[in-house]
Order: C-alpha cells, then sequence, then structure tokens
C-alpha cells in the first residue's frame, strides 16, 4: 500500500514535471491564462467591495469574514484546477474514442487520466486564495496556532475533495451520455455558491444546500469551524468525514462508468 | 501453447434509434428508441505463442468490438475469454502488463512530450530494469535507427514516424502478446513498408505473439501466417494464409483504357476472352468520355502480358491499371464457397 | 438578394438542431439558472434584511432581484460559444474548410450564433421570465416598450456577438483562447449588473462602466424595461449609443479579420 503511493507519487512527479517542460513553449498562452483565472477571482472580491458600500455585514458576517469564507472557498477548489482539470475534456475523449488508452496501462485508470494536465493557471488561484486568506486573517483576528493550523489543514484537504468528487461524478456521466459538458459547468458552478454564508438561506434551502447539493460543506461549515466556534453543531463536526466518503462514490462511480463505455465504432 | 482462447464470445450493444427531421430529433428528446446490434456473434478462437495472425474484416464487421474485449475495454455479453489465464476486462491492470496495444492514427504516448520522455516514462510505469530498457533502445537503434526521433514531440511527428514509435512503445515493456489495430492505416507505400519490416524484425527477435487487425490485404500477406475472417460479427474464415494466398495472392484486376472501337463487335470480343482467358469475373465496359475496360484473372492460370498481347492486337491501349484484389470481394469469394 | 441570405438560414437552423440533440443540456440550463435565482435572491433577501433599510442606493428589494435576473437571462440568452466554436476550427485548421466555401466567415458565424439565441430563448429565457411573472409581476413594465426592449436587444446581441467574434479571432495567434474567454465571461459578469446592479458602483465608476459596450448589452435593455420615466430623448441617447458600438465593432472585427487571416495565408496555418 505505502509502497504503491510511493509509486504513484514519484510517477506523477516525473509526468508533471515533463509536461510542464511541455507546456513552457506556450508561454504567452500561460500568461494570459493566469491573468484570467485571477480575473476571475477578482470577481467575488469586486462584490463584497460594492457591497461593503452599502452595508456592513450579512448577519453576523462581517466583510473580513466574507472575505475569509471567500478565500477558504477558493483555496478549497484550487487542487480541483491544479490536479483534475483534463476531466473537463474527458467528454471529447470518449466521443472520439481517444479514452480507450487509459484501459491499456497497468495504473489506476483515474489516476493515469488526471495525471496528463496539472493546469499551470491553477497557481494563480493558489496564490491568490493565500493572499486572501492570510490578510483576512488578521483583520478578523484569526490566530494561527499549532493546532489551529493543523485543524485548517485537515478541514481543506475534505473541503477540497467535495468538489473533486462532484466533479469526477460529473464527468464521469459522459461515459452514459454524449454530452456531459451542461452536467460539468452545472456542477462547477457551485464553486461560486459556496462562497456566501448558509446562513441566509431558509430552513428548507440551508437543508438542500448541505446535503442535497452539498456546498455547505466546501467552505461554510469548516469556515464556522474555524472562525465561529460557538456554533458548532454534528453537521459540522462531521464535516472533514464528509468529503471522504463522496469521494469512494464519486471513484466507484468512474469506475462504473468504465465498465459501461463501449468506445467508439464497432 | 494456447494463449488466447475464445469460446462462443457474444457482443450486442443497444443503440439510440435517431429520428430524421427536427420533429424526430424532438421526439427522440422524450421517447428514445432503442434497437440491439449483434456486433460480435458466437466467435471462438485459439491462438498459440509467436504467431502472427492476421483479424480480417470490412469496416464494421466486428473487429474492433472483438479487439476491445481482448484487451479489458468491454464486457462480453456471453461466452468465455481467456488469455494467459486471465479474464481482460475483470483483471485489467495486472493483465495489461502482459500486452502492448497500438491503434492506427490513436497515440498510447504523451501528445506533447519528448519520444524519449514517453519511453522514459513508460519505463517507469511497467518498472522496467535498466538492463531490459538498455538493451530494448539498442535494438530500436541499431535495426531502425530509431533514436533521430527521440527529441521530437509526439505532436510533431509525421503519421509514419509515429507508428514507428508506437510500435517501439508496444514493444518496450517485452510483453509476450502485441495487438496491432490498423498499423498502416493512412501511410503510403513506402512507410508501409518500414512499418512491415519493423514488425517482421520485433517479431522474430522477441518471439511475441502478434494478433494484427487490417483491412489491407497488403499487410496480411507480408505479416501472416494465418487469417482469421470475420464478417457481420461472424467467423467466417479461420486458416492457413497459404491457402487464402493460393487463391487471391494471384488475382489480379486488370483496367484499360481503349481508343476508339465504335466499328468492332464488343459481344464477340468478350466471347472472345471469355473462351480463351477464363476470367473470374464477367468483363465490364464503361463508355463514358473514356471507354474502361476491366477484368480479373487469376495468374496462375493465364499470364498477363498474354492477356495485354491479346487485348493490344484488337484495340489500342491507350492506358494501363493492375490493382490487387480488394478485401470486400474475398469476402464474397468466402461466402461464395472460394476457400472451402 | 432574399436568395443570398438563404444558406445563412440553412447554418441557423443546422444549430438550432445540434443543440436540441444533447437534451441534458436543455434540461441543466434551466435548473442552473433556477439554482442561479434562487441563491441570488436569498443573498440579496439578507443583504436588505441586514441592512435595515427598504431602499438602497435608490433600490427596493423586488427592483434589485429584477434587474439581476433580466440581467442574468440576457447574459444566459447570448451565450453562444461563438469563440469555442471558433477557435477549435482555427486551432484545428478546419478554417480552411470554411473560407473555400461560398459564404461570408462572419455571418455564418453569426448565423449560427443566432440559431443558439433560438434555443437560450425558448429554453432558459422563457422559463425565467415566467418566475419573474409569477413571483415579481409588478415592476416590469408592459406597453410600447417591450417593442423597444425587442429593439434594443437585437442591437445588444449584435454587440455582445462582435465581443465573442472578436475574442475568436485571436485564435489566429494563440493555442487557447480560455485565458481571454474566462476574463471576458467575468467582466461582463462584474460590470454589466448581471451580479450587482450598477447604481450599486460608487458613482464614478458606474458613469464609467455606462460608457462601456458591456451596458450596452445589459443595462440599456433592461432600463427600457424597469424605468417608467424615459422619455423620447432617453431611448434615442440609448439606441444611438447601442448602434454607435454595433459599427465600431463590425468595423473592428472587419479589419482584425484581415489581419488574422494573413497568419494562415502567409504562414500556411
Amino acid at each position: 500500500m505505502l509502497k504503491n503511493l510511493r509509486f504513484y507519487f514519484k510517477l506523477y512527479f516525473k509526468i508533471t514535471s515533463q509536461y510542464i517542460k511541455a507546456r513552457m513553449q506556450y508561454r504567452v498562452d500561460f500568461l494570459i491564462s493566469i491573468i484570467g483565472i485571477i480575473f476571475t477571482n477578482l470577481i467575488g472580491i469586486v462584490f463584497l467591495w460594492v457591497l461593503s458600500l452599502s452595508i456592513p455585514s450579512i448577519g453576523k458576517w462581517e466583510i473580513d469574514h466574507l472575505l475569509f469564507l471567500y478565500g477558504f472557498s477558493l483555496l478549497a477548489v484550487t487542487p480541483l484546477q491544479l490536479f483534475f482539470d483534463h476531466i473537463w475534456i474527458l467528454r471529447y475523449r470518449l466521443q472520439e474514442g481517444d479514452f480507450i488508452k487509459y484501459y491499456l496501462k497497468p495504473l489506476n485508470s483515474l489516476f493515469y487520466y488526471v495525471s496528463e494536465v496539472f493546469d499551470l493557471k491553477g497557481l494563480g488561484q493558489l496564490g491568490f486564495s493565500i493572499v486572501i486568506i492570510i490578510y483576512s486573517s488578521i483583520k478578523i483576528g484569526f490566530e494561527w496556532t499549532f493546532l489551529s493550523t493543523i485543524i485548517f489543514i485537515l478541514l481543506f484537504f475534505s473541503a477540497s475533495l467535495i468538489m473533486i468528487s462532484l466533479m469526477i461524478i460529473a464527468a464521469s456521466a459522459g461515459f452514459w451520455i454524449t454530452n456531459s459538458y451542461s452536467i460539468l459547468a452545472f456542477i462547477f458552478n457551485f464553486k461560486d455558491f459556496s462562497k456566501y454564508p448558509l446562513s441566509i438561506f431558509d430552513g428548507m434551502f440551508k437543508f438542500f444546500f448541505t446535503f442535497v447539493i452539498p456546498i455547505g460543506f466546501v467552505a461554510f461549515y469548516p469556515t464556522t469551524l474555524l472562525i465561529f466556534p460557538e456554533d458548532i453543531d454534528l453537521t459540522i463536526i462531521l464535516s472533514p468525514f464528509f468529503g471522504v466518503g463522496l469521494f469512494i462514490l464519486a471513484y466507484s462511480i468512474w469506475k462504473k462508468g468504465m465498465n459501461n463505455w463501449s468506445g467508439t465504432g464497432t | 501453447m494456447t494463449i488466447i482462447e475464445l469460446n462462443n464470445l457474444t457482443k450486442y450493444f443497444k443503440v439510440l434509434k435517431r429520428r430524421e427531421g427536427l420533429i424526430g430529433t424532438i421526439k427522440d428528446l422524450f421517447k428514445p428508441k432503442h434497437e440491439v446490434v449483434k456486433a460480435v456473434d458466437n466467435i471462438s478462437m485459439k491462438i498459440d505463442q509467436g504467431e502472427i495472425v492476421g483479424f480480417v474484416g470490412p469496416n464494421g464487421a466486428g473487429k474492433s468490438t472483438t479487439i476491445k474485449m481482448l484487451i479489458g475495454v468491454l464486457k462480453p455479453t456471453s461466452g468465455d475469454l481467456a488469455i494467459y489465464n486471465y479474464l481482460p476486462y475483470k483483471q485489467r491492470k495486472d493483465y495489461v502488463k502482459n500486452i502492448g496495444v497500438v491503434i492506427g492514427n490513436r497515440t498510447m504516448l504523451w501528445w506533447d512530450l519528448a519520444v524519449i520522455e514517453s519511453f522514459k516514462l513508460l519505463k517507469e510505469i511497467y518498472q522496467i530494469s535498466d538492463k531490459d530498457y538498455e538493451q530494448n533502445l539498442e535494438i530500436y537503434n541499431q535495426f531502425f535507427n530509431l533514436s533521430a526521433l527521440y527529441s521530437t514531440p509526439v505532436r510533431k511527428l509525421s503519421l509514419g514516424q509515429k507508428m514507428l514509435c508506437e510500435i517501439a512503445a508496444a514493444f518496450l515493456h517485452n510483453p509476450k502478446l502485441i495487438f496491432l489495430d490498423e498499423p498502416t492505416i493512412g501511410l503510403d507505400v513506402a512507410v508501409k513498408e518500414k512499418v512491415r519490416k519493423l514488425i517482421i524484425d520485433l517479431n522474430k527477435i522477441k518471439k511475441t505473439t502478434i494478433l494484427l487487425t487490417t483491412h489491407d490485404i497488403g499487410d496480411i500477406e507480408e505479416l501472416c501466417k494465418r487469417i482469421i475472417l470475420i464478417d457481420n460479427g461472424k467467423l467466417i474464415y479461420d486458416g492457413d494464409i497459404k491457402k487464402f494466398n493460393l487463391i487471391f495472392g494471384a488475382y489480379r484486376t486488370l483496367t484499360l483504357e481503349l481508343g476508339e472501337i465504335d466499328d468492332i463487335p464488343i459481344e464477340s470480343i468478350n466471347e472472345e476472352i471469355s473462351d480463351t482467358f477464363k476470367p473470374i469475373e464477367p468483363i465490364i465496359l464503361k463508355k463514358k468520355e473514356e471507354i474502361w475496360l476491366t477484368l480479373t484473372i487469376n495468374q496462375d492460370d493465364t499470364k498477363l502480358i498474354d492477356i495485354l498481347n491479346f487485348l493490344m492486337k484488337k484495340f489500342s491501349v491507350k492506358d494501363i491499371k493492375i490493382e490487387e484484389v480488394e478485401l470486400e470481394r474475398v469476402i464474397k469469394e468466402v461466402y461464395a464457397g472460394g476457400l472451402k | 438578394m432574399f436568395k443570398q441570405y438563404k444558406k445563412y438560414l440553412k447554418i441557423t437552423k443546422n444549430s438550432i438542431l445540434t443543440v436540441t440533440t444533447y437534451r441534458f443540456h436543455f434540461f441543466f440550463s434551466i435548473i442552473s439558472s433556477i439554482l442561479y435565482f434562487v441563491i441570488y435572491f436569498f443573498l440579496w433577501r439578507s443583504i436588505y434584511d441586514s441592512s435595515g433599510s427598504t431602499i438602497i442606493n435608490g433600490m427596493t428589494f423586488p427592483q434589485v432581484i429584477v434587474y439581476i435576473s433580466l440581467a442574468y437571462s440576457i447574459f444566459v440568452l447570448f451565450k453562444t460559444w461563438t469563440e469555442w466554436g471558433m477557435s477549435r476550427n482555427i486551432v484545428s485548421g478546419q478554417i480552411m474548410m470554411d473560407l473555400i466555401k461560398p459564404y461570408n466567415y462572419h455571418h455564418a458565424n453569426l448565423a449560427r450564433s443566432i440559431g443558439f439565441v433560438f434555443f437560450n430563448f425558448f429554453c432558459i429565457t422563457i422559463p425565467i421570465f415566467i418566475l419573474l411573472f409569477t413571483v415579481f409581476n409588478s415592476t416590469i413594465i408592459f406597453g410600447i416598450n417591450l417593442l423597444y426592449f425587442a429593439f434594443s436587444l437585437c442591437l445588444a446581441f449584435l454587440i455582445s456577438f462582435s465581443i465573442d467574434y472578436s475574442i475568436g479571432l485571436t485564435s489566429f495567434y494563440t493555442e487557447s483562447i480560455w485565458g481571454i474567454s474566462i476574463t471576458k465571461e467575468v467582466v461582463i459578469m462584474a460590470l454589466s449588473g448581471t451580479l450587482i446592479p450598477l447604481s450599486f458602483f460608487p458613482d464614478s465608476i458606474e458613469f464609467i462602466l455606462k460608457l462601456l459596450p458591456f451596458a450596452a448589452i445589459y443595462h440599456i435593455p433592461i432600463s427600457t424595461l424597469v424605468t417608467p420615466t424615459l422619455g423620447v430623448l432617453d431611448y434615442c441617447i440609448m439606441f444611438i449609443s447601442q448602434i454607435s458600438w454595433v459599427i465600431i465593432l463590425l468595423g473592428f472585427n472587419k479589419y482584425f479579420f484581415k489581419q488574422a487571416i494573413k497568419v494562415v495565408t502567409i504562414n500556411g496555418g
């Protein structure tokens, strides 16, 4: 098991370093993409800033709390951006039949598939979100002790698995239907919805965004645990396990899709 | 030793039947109609270690579906399938260590990476020992001068260069069995020769079993000792290439462009040719702007030169084309009992 | 004259047929819009609750909701993937096949885009409007202004298409237009009023935003529906500014295409 893990880590490192070397031929594209992703992330800041001109807070969430929530949600979707960007074009690979190659290496198929693309522009997002988190944590007086850092990392890890799992499930729909893009785009939007406190919703919708479309676990619950620990409840405590569970589900759907897919042509 | 064994292998697909026009599309939206297609229908075969077997059939015959079952991509609807005692779709990860796959017009390599980097990654993935790896590179260099391509990214290779690299990559981890699916598709004649030579040489050096899918008769003639012919999902011939060559290897289709023949009674010439030369198929005469005469002969019975002499005496011949027979015609012949 | 445009009509029809084959797209677009609507409804409600007053920046809560949902439905209506289609087409070299066909590349793309708009209109915009009327029937004005709205919307579409088209043309110079396209989308989201009405911005910024083409796509058509005080002069100014943007962008694209195509004809792709 451990040996296996080391094998995959080493392999990922090798594939990715070669991939980055190759991508560096398209420097202009890289630059434009980085600018693009930073702009995408700035939009939320613009929204918060314009709001702050009119109102000081939403409920007990002041603008700086909202900024922290925003930063956390951005950070939580960064691993998706960095390591799983290849799932966006799964539908083309399936339609054109190229996907067949992922059956033919003695590797975990999901690993092999996502290892082929490392999304460099995600690095822009990583940097951006770290800056926001540091800035806002200073503003709200969040203390970075050893314990709080460990909890932060654990929560981040679990939260990031949620969007990753949802996107894997969405992409896997491509194994059954011709064009899974709309589902992917639909799910990907959740990352934007996760930036607002769930406390704005009425009871029914709150339940809906916790369990049916679990965007609450991407940022709201983990952030509450970090900055309003007095509000703690069962959902919040359970949140770290939610991501892991969802990932297991996503992986089994991927597996099922691989068994179902027939390739193109006879 | 038998390494591949199929017993009554069958694969059915459920296919959406699309309706035409705007109304049809809307109907499909709400009430899709499906039909069952028998892509592979009760195929049985055995293949031994070291053979090169040609797996042949027209487009849509079920070749790719069969191969996909053999390489573990598809799960058969029914029937048995064992390769080195593996059940491919079930034991995929362990099974694929033992095989290599090349699919024409697809790449198994990393599109953006230089060829040698792809090889290095394969070494890592298959955990190939340094000794085996070096030895293989040595072979590639010595026989095929492949090292000239090593630093080029895969996407910049020409079709032929890419195919050579794909094949080399498939042999890199010394698999016991290699699947080649249309390895010469889209290549020109000279490059086809190169690819075929690479396959033959590697088979000789490494004693690898090769299952070759193609619809290029040239591939089969040069590479295979045995062919398996399928059509409409059914196996229609499985046997020695010699027998196959004996009949079809000697067939040639002759096409001649003729000058003015208005005053010559074609009927009688037809009869004369048929009587003297016994062509395999009736003569076709097309009269458009030019006049073309087509006939297929068996070289074992009739010398090409004789028939040319005969025709040139009767007509003014402006142009001559000589072609090997097409696979579609071979299959027609098999149905008619030509290989029995 | 009419016959000349028949081929473009066929392209439009084809693009409608293409989208309708993706039944999941149809389904998820609606769900997605409803979800978006729900989230921003609650978000703005809690913003108004927190502020303690019923009017912020001169707008009531129902007005804000109507404004952003109109902006959003225009955003969805004009989402025709023009630049993505062009980019695939140009990067793969397929454009050569388009250039030798007997039609104008710009018009062909426009025709394709119109097909998407038709689809979006019936499958996304209409449901959103129905939702709007059933929940807040009061704040949209009905009358002759609907005609102005339709006219203004057509001009808005031409502007929106022209922006997409010029972004598509940049594919002649780069491998991937992801960065530029996403930047455009985000800038539009932020500055058009889709997320937040323009009147929430500080006055100076609001003034600048209204000068940009994005306002001509979103703010002007919406104004014809929600502002009861508009006079003839206001309409004239609005339409003139829209028409000027159309002319400027069409001219720019014509020039840009001529320049960009040189990349192919000189370097051979």
